[in-house]
């Protein structure tokens, strides 16, 4: 770093010494829809593999099943939706611990991650198979007889695909909520020519017919369930079984916890329309495009040719010029890979996030949580779940079936935790929340929760049955699981001092500061609004005046500065501050991103070094012409004290004439100084 | 909310302000002096009390600024208006907190402990060391007489 002292002295050594801007994941809150464009790039990635997955499973009716998986996506969303009103940073580990404990969390975390190092092959390689279909086409179009290895090229591509991602994972390069935008909107395009089209096509064949209701399971879909006379694949017991088998189509919907925390004001109100947003889309694209290809492809073609890339055949089976038809495929080829490629990359961030999570409740060893040297990042953690995706890719060959019989473990019974974690929850931490999910009974003080119960039970049904038909899913889901706690348990054993005063410590951000040479070259970039807010921290446990301002926030037409002013060794204040100022910056501005996060509303964290905070705050704030000063009450000073050091610092920096009235607030528990410093 | 403004400059005059050419005291004897100053003549105030506020005042946050302006003050009930008395330090003398500083030019005032006063209280403050910065305690420990540099205050 940059010593850069000598320049950022101001003309009086009072005040700001260094100026460094911190840097940090979150820092800027995102809109709704691009919430569910980040949700939509991995949760509809499924739409290109679930149906050929799910016909090879139980034959010709596979539309029905995964639509009514769609159909559970909406209740699901709910559970999430009320998981995240209790915790901003919920994610299922969290969720867990607090519903079920710390055993049953660590089941959870492990199931999720089986789910996840499923989740990035089977896109990657079903991405492999829709590139190598359209290069076929394309050479079929071209008179070209070159044979294209299938399941080799999408194991090849698989692999490329999978070490590309992990490489931007170690570095920390994250993919924008813009790109995840873009992606989604051309696809939405794409589908919308692709439904027009397949609709026209139904027309001028005629005779189309819906598909079956009835699943005809094929021997290796029934699994152990043929050995129980009492268990047959008909009436409800058969739907279930096939829901079972079409619940891939899920893969990808628990990133809407993930992204929560990036959401901006109001938080609960823009997860709710993007939860609709998402589950509209994942109706329309995926379950409704599951029954323009059945109905357009005929089943020979569906079980035999394009079961690996389903929707690069319903383009080809198209009525129109074979031109017109590859060029369909190419447009869906793009956006299934850009999709696919997205749901590779979420599958490895899912999976650190959630290791981080555990980490962070000292569940892991230094050596497992070891930051990498150059990017700071827990390349470790990475580096093992991309380990076991890469020998997951190549176990399969390339075939996306095989992947998809081991698939629904680690989401299904994930799911079934999480949802029995917030009913449980309702009763452990009954204090109101933002959200519920729908059709609750109130009896007197108790309230029942029935919607949740009843998407509890319907998991819970789906999942056991699971267990019975999906033989490979439950022998790797539970040795995977059985592997991961193992491996839990004993690295918290290992690990038990420490993991005490981790505990203690709390979740730390990964805060990165670069040094700039001035006030005016950290804030001009920063700087978006015409009013601005200096917000003055210093203990960490002390940020109430913090979350008050944004929490009465109620749009974003501030920039937030929150500054926090480290004590420099000349500080004005006596020696004696030094030793007792927080000199622990990573905790001051943990603490802040988790309130920013909290009420989704963006802060621009700016460190400074100086001898005296009060002049800091006044420079800070007379640099970025601010309306207003906020600071806490000290611990160690009254209120009326700081503020009149306040107004003597301000008096001191100030140089101008002001062209509008600058108001500081000290706020604490119930009570506040006011002053204003006139025109 | 009163929103009182006071002119620092007419709280001085010849009785109040003090031209000190080689200060042998410490920080705490010139608070004093300039407590006698300010509450001359009021006859229904202990500055005996006054100085026990100031200088508990003076332990809590700094009133010293960088530029050698140290402003101790306090607020006192049984007062209708601000009392202020200066003393302009040629040679400086040392602050006990910030050890770095020699305090200048020492501008001591009392206020109204009438809530509806504070304002005005932290504009006096915010007026001083706006005035107050380092060309002007330059000009005033320049000066020869206290006359003169009430006459720079003034200005």
């Amino acid at each position: 770093m940059p010593d850069t002292s000598q320049t950022a002295v101001p003309k009086s050594p009072l005040g700001v010494k260094k100026v460094m801007i911190i840097t940090t994941a979150v820092l800027t809150f995102i809109p709704f829809w691009k919430a569910a464009a980040v949700v939509l790039c991995d949760f509809g990635s499924s739409a290109f593999y679930a149906g050929g997955i799910a016909i090879r499973a139980f034959g010709p009716a596979f539309p029905w099943y995964i639509l009514i998986v769609m159909l559970a996506a909406g209740p699901l969303l709910l559970v999430y939706i009320e998981s995240c009103s209790l915790f901003v940073r919920g994610g299922i580990y969290k969720v867990v611990k607090e519903g079920l404990g710390n055993r049953m969390a660590k089941i959870a975390v492990s199931a999720i991650i089986f789910d996840f190092v499923l989740t990035g092959p089977i896109s990657a390689v079903s991405a492999g198979h829709y590139l190598s279909g359209f290069v076929q086409s394309v050479f079929s179009y071209m008179d070209l007889s070159f044979p294209v290895p299938d399941n080799t090229f999408a194991v090849i591509f698989a692999v490329l695909c999978t070490l590309y991602f992990w490489r931007q994972n170690i570095k920390g390069i994250s993919e924008s909520a813009d790109k995840s935008a873009k992606i989604v909107i051309v696809t939405m395009i794409v589908a919308i020519v692709l439904a027009l089209w397949a609709i026209g096509t139904l027309f001028i064949r005629g005779g189309a017919k819906l598909p079956p209701l009835k699943p005809e399971f094929s021997p290796e879909a029934l699994g152990w369930s043929v050995n129980f006379s009492w268990f047959k694949a008909v009436g409800l017991l058969g739907a279930l079984m096939a829901v079972g088998h079409s619940v891939l189509a899920l893969s990808g919907l628990e990133t809407l916890a993930q992204v929560y925390r990036e959401v901006e004001y109001p938080k609960i109100e823009n997860l709710k329309k993007a939860a609709l947003t998402v589950f509209l889309f994942a109706l329309l694209f995926t379950g409704g495009l599951m029954f323009l290809a059945s109905m357009i492809i005929p089943p020979e073609l569906v079980a035999n040719k394009y079961y690996e890339n389903l929707l690069a055949g319903l383009a080809m089976e198209l009525a129109g010029p074979e031109i017109l038809k590859i060029l369909m495929q190419g447009a869906l080829v793009l956006c299934g890979a850009a999709m696919l490629a997205g749901a590779v990359n979420t599958a490895i961030v899912g999976s650190n996030a959630v290791l981080n999570r555990v980490a962070e409740d000292g569940i892991l060893t230094d050596r497992f949580r070891k930051i990498h040297k150059k990017y700071g990042t827990t390349s470790r953690m990475i580096n093992f779940i991309v380990g076991i995706q890469l020998i997951v890719i190549l176990i399969s060959h390339g075939k996306v079936y095989v992947l998809g019989e081991a698939y629904a473990f680690g989401v299904l019974w994930s799911i079934v935790l999480q949802t029995l974690s917030t009913i449980l929850l309702r009763i452990k931490r009954p204090q109101a929340r933002t959200f519920l999910v729908p059709f609750n009974i109130r009896y007197k003080n108790f309230s029942l929760p029935v919607g949740a119960s009843v998407i509890f039970l319907f998991f819970f049904s789906v999942a056991s049955i699971n267990l019975i038909t999906k033989r490979v899913a439950t022998v790797s889901g539970i040795a995977f699981t059985v592997f991961l706690f193992t491996l839990f348990y004993i690295s918290e054993r290992l690990n038990a001092k420490k993991a005490n005063m981790m505990f203690e410590e709390g979740h730390r951000e990964e805060i990165n500061t670069t040094a700039v040479s001035t006030l005016d070259e950290a804030l001009r970039t920063e700087l978006a609004h015409k009013k601005r807010v200096v917000i003055g921290v210093k203990d960490p446990e002390n940020m109430y005046h913090l979350e008050q301002f944004l929490k009465n926030m109620k749009d974003d037409s501030f920039d937030i500065i929150v500054l926090y002013a480290k004590p420099s060794p000349d500080t004005m204040f006596g020696k004696g501050s030094l030793k007792a100022a927080p000199l622990d910056d990573k905790k001051i501005f943990s603490n802040v991103i988790l309130i920013a996060e909290q009420y989704g509303h963006a802060v621009i964290p700016l460190m400074v070094e100086s001898n005296d905070p009060y002049y800091a705050l006044s420079q800070v704030a007379s640099e970025a012409d601010a309306d207003r000063i906020i600071l806490g009450v000290s611990g160690t000073y009254g209120a009326q004290d700081q503020m009149e050091r306040m107004a003597m610092a301000w008096g001191a920096v100030k140089d101008k004439k002001l062209e509008h009235p600058v108001t500081v607030d000290i706020l604490w528990e119930g009570r506040e100084v006011n002053f204003k410093f006139t025109v | 909310m009163q929103q009182e403004t006071v002119s620092v400059s007419s709280l001085l005059n010849e009785k109040n302000t003090l031209l000190i050419e080689h200060a042998d005291m410490q920080k705490g004897e010139l608070i004093k002096q300039l407590v006698n100053l300010a509450c001359a003549g009021l006859s229904n105030i202990d500055t005996a009390d006054i100085l026990d506020r100031v200088l508990k005042r003076e332990e809590s946050i700094t009133t010293t600024l960088d530029t050698g302006l140290s402003i101790p003050h306090c607020r006192v009930d049984g007062i209708s208006a601000c009392r202020a008395a200066m003393a302009v330090v040629k040679d400086g003398i040392k602050d006990p907190v910030a050890d770095n500083i020699d305090i200048k030019v020492m501008f001591l005032f009392v206020s109204p402990s009438n809530p509806s006063f504070f304002q005005a209280h932290l504009q006096i403050l915010a007026q001083l060391s706006e005035k107050f910065k380092d060309s002007f305690i330059n000009r005033l420990t320049q000066a020869s007489t206290a006359e003169e540099a009430l006459k720079i205050v003034k200005q």
